[in-house]
């Protein structure tokens, strides 16, 4: 009952009065008579679900969602019960040498236990049981709305036991849980941008523009980059935004911000003089835009730019401008894409602009929704956990020399 | 040794251990002592290292270059040759790590049509083609500062890591001119006084990079009551963020004339030292 119920003992004690009046003299308490009385199941609990889990029983699963999901229940528990499940599984894989009393011992748990969770290592070998504690985690975020509006336990709960089964398939899908794509149009500051955003421990890769071909569950935004061409030469750097725009969170800095101008005929330009180094933000015009978190108006902005965006459609809004331009930053209204389109005439990746990567972590972490996990401890532990697999018992040989690599092209840069 | 080969060799190693065979290049233009030190401190922390001298090898193939692309040339040539006579001894090989970075694979969109540019792989002399092995390259999404992050968390020896970068030539390329072992060796002597004296007043972390060149020039000088005509060396320290824009480091006056002295005292082959006081652009970080 404590599964179900929590440890509140007043409650407790309430189903156990009603349990009680209900009882007939001398007849022994059943699991069916609570599920009667009470409305729990012994077969439909958390602690049942980690059972079915570890084992793999999909059917037992799906019969404890559906048993759950009507029932106004609290997916916290289930974390909590997940949690220790499988942290103990995972400390369980560098137990190797030990005798079982000593490990049950380390694990805190009964030796009669052990062999469920040995199975479960058999069945989630630890670098799956790895991802889970990190689905584990996120979910727990998830439950308690960060990044999420809407939470609805029982969804969760549905998403994350698919994932526990399947992150097989994700796992050898990719190595990275998630990523932002930078869609390179030849600018100078590409790279400066996909550092900017590796900064905020959140992975990246760089795409020429005419290599992009559609994206998977791991992509979490695209960014544009800006380009030395101009939108009105004839010759101009196309892609199809419509694959993208609207569907996933998008930054488009500069020409990919004129780019989407020029395609969905959003705005017009004028011709002007270049327009290159500081300006100020003089005006942020919305003030609770997540883009603009913490950060003040008269900012230094670094601009770089030949034409000049000079109207925005309707759907659009302005939320920041400079002096000299009006359209310094303008974002797609709330109601027209599933997710929002955000687009700069400035460079927020050049460090001249004095709280761009303010306003990367706030695309990236308030906007996009990533989960800062690029850390060097991470990148380390999984580059050899993939090494490791990739290699098997091979050898591998590798010259060194005294400087700068010679299978290198670099070699010459000096 | 070089700063992405070793955070990629210390990842191999901790990922499959003894299966990583590391084959470490003496080519006789390291830095003084460099080759033993290097050599001692891997295989202390357990890498399996083999060291290689082929020094005779490398100056004998420099013998009568002066041109400095010839020079990298035959330089790069040699180290593939030894590179791959050594690598033929293990027979059960069948991977080729290399620390590649992100920025030597990122595809760039040129800026001169709207064309796409792929950089050319930078296997100098198809080697892997050649040995039939298959390419792992461990740092292949990195930046460079996440090489040195990286480096940090595999516990690399802060002075590896925080070392300037040094050239693959080598002093192959600070010796102007035509490269003769004399001319190393007093190459050597100048740039680990140089080297050891920035470490000694802490500036060696204040520059980017620092190197002794030598000469291709000679000037009387005077010493005791004797006249010498001996070779010119040149002194180089630069601040930079990346190593594409560089400024000349403004060295303390009093260092410079310390160094100036103890290296024209202690040197035999060099009466003169000069600072160089050029950016990049217009100039570059080495000379040749």
């Amino acid at each position: 009952m404590t599964e179900y119920l929590g440890n509140d003992l007043t409650k407790i004690s309430n189903e156990i009065d009603k349990l009680a009046l209900n009882l007939a003299v001398n007849e022994t308490i059943t699991s069916a008579l609570i599920e009667k009385y009470i409305g729990i199941s012994k077969d439909y609990n958390f602690f049942e679900l980690q059972k079915a889990i570890a084992t793999r029983d999909k059917e037992k699963i799906y019969n404890i969602i559906s048993y759950l999901i009507p029932k106004q229940f609290s997916i916290i528990p289930a974390i909590i019960t997940l949690y220790n499940f499988f942290s103990r599984v995972y400390m369980l894989a560098y137990t190797s040498g030990k005798s079982n009393q000593e490990i049950c011992k380390d694990l805190g748990i009964r030796e009669f236990f052990l062999k469920d969770y040995s199975n479960a290592l058999t069945n989630y070998p630890v670098n799956k049981t790895k991802m889970i504690l990190q689905f584990l985690c996120e979910y727990d975020l998830k439950s308690k709305g960060v990044n999420q509006v809407n939470t609805n336990d029982s969804a969760l709960l549905k998403e994350l036991t698919w994932k526990i089964l399947h992150c097989f398939d994700f796992y050898y899908l990719c190595t990275m849980k998630q990523k932002i794509l930078i869609l390179d149009f030849g600018s100078q500051y590409t790279q400066l941008i996909a550092r900017r955003v590796r900064e905020q421990n959140v992975y990246c890769e760089v795409l020429p523009f005419n290599k992009y071909n559609g994206v998977d569950d791991t992509v979490k935004a695209i960014i544009l980059s800006g380009s030395p061409f101009s939108v009105r030469q004839p010759d101009a750097l196309q892609i199809d935004l419509n694959q993208f725009i609207g569907k996933l969170p998008v930054l488009a800095i500069c020409y990919g911000a004129q780019l989407g101008c020029s395609k969905f005929r959003w705005c017009c330009f004028k011709i002007r003089q270049r327009e290159y180094g500081k300006a100020m933000l003089s005006e942020i015009l919305s003030d609770d835009d997540p883009l603009f978190d913490d950060i003040q108006s008269n900012t230094q902005v670094w601009m770089s730019h030949g034409d000049t965006i000079t109207d925005i459609p309707s759907d659009f809004e302005l939320i920041a401008s400079t002096d000299d331009v009006k359209v310094a930053a303008f974002r797609s209204k709330s109601a027209t894409y599933a997710a929002p389109t955000y687009c700069l005439q400035f460079h927020p990746e050049v460090t001249h602009s004095i709280d761009g990567p303010k306003l990367i972590a706030n695309f990236l972490f308030k906007i996009a929704h990533c989960v800062p996990d690029w850390t060097p401890a991470s990148f380390v532990e999984e580059s050899i956990q993939t090494i490791k697999e990739k290699i098997g018992s091979d050898q591998v040989i590798m010259g060194l020399s005294g400087g700068v690599r010679f299978f290198s092209s670099c070699y010459d840069a000096a | 040794m070089e700063l992405d080969s070793s955070v990629a060799a210390m990842m191999l190693h901790k990922a499959i251990g003894k299966q990583l065979i590391c084959i470490f290049v003496d080519n006789g233009l390291m830095r003084k002592n460099e080759f033993e030190d290097v050599l001692h401190s891997y295989q202390d922390i357990g890498l399996n290292i083999i060291g290689v001298d082929a020094s005779n090898e490398f100056l004998s193939a420099l013998k009568g270059l002066s041109n400095p692309e010839d020079k990298r040339k035959a330089i790069g040539k040699v180290f593939i040759d030894v590179f791959e006579r050594e690598a033929k001894k293990y027979q059960n090989v069948k991977w080729l790590g290399q620390g590649t970075i992100y920025p030597d694979v990122i595809e760039s969109v040129s800026v001169h049509g709207p064309s796409v540019t792929i950089k050319s792989h930078h296997n100098v002399g198809g080697l892997p083609d050649i040995m039939g092995l298959k390419i792992v390259e461990p740092l292949r999404n990195l930046f460079k500062d996440e090489v040195r992050k990286a480096g940090r968390e595999l516990h690399i020896d802060p002075n590896i890591l925080n070392r300037h970068p040094f050239p693959g030539p080598g002093l192959g390329i600070r010796v102007l001119g035509e490269i003769t072992p004399e001319k190393v060796r007093i190459l050597q002597e100048a740039d680990a006084i140089f080297i050891n004296g920035l470490k000694k007043t802490g500036l060696y972390h204040e520059v980017w990079q620092a190197a002794a060149i030598l000469l291709p020039v000679y000037s009387v000088g005077v010493m005791g009551d004797e006249r010498t005509y001996e070779q010119a060396l040149a002194l180089r320290a630069v601040n930079s963020v990346d190593g594409m824009t560089g400024e000349w480091s403004k060295l303390p006056y009093e260092f410079l004339a310390n160094i100036s002295s103890e290296i024209i005292n202690n040197v035999r082959g060099i009466n003169r030292v000069v600072y160089d006081i050029s950016t990049k652009p217009p100039s570059t970080i080495e000379w040749e």
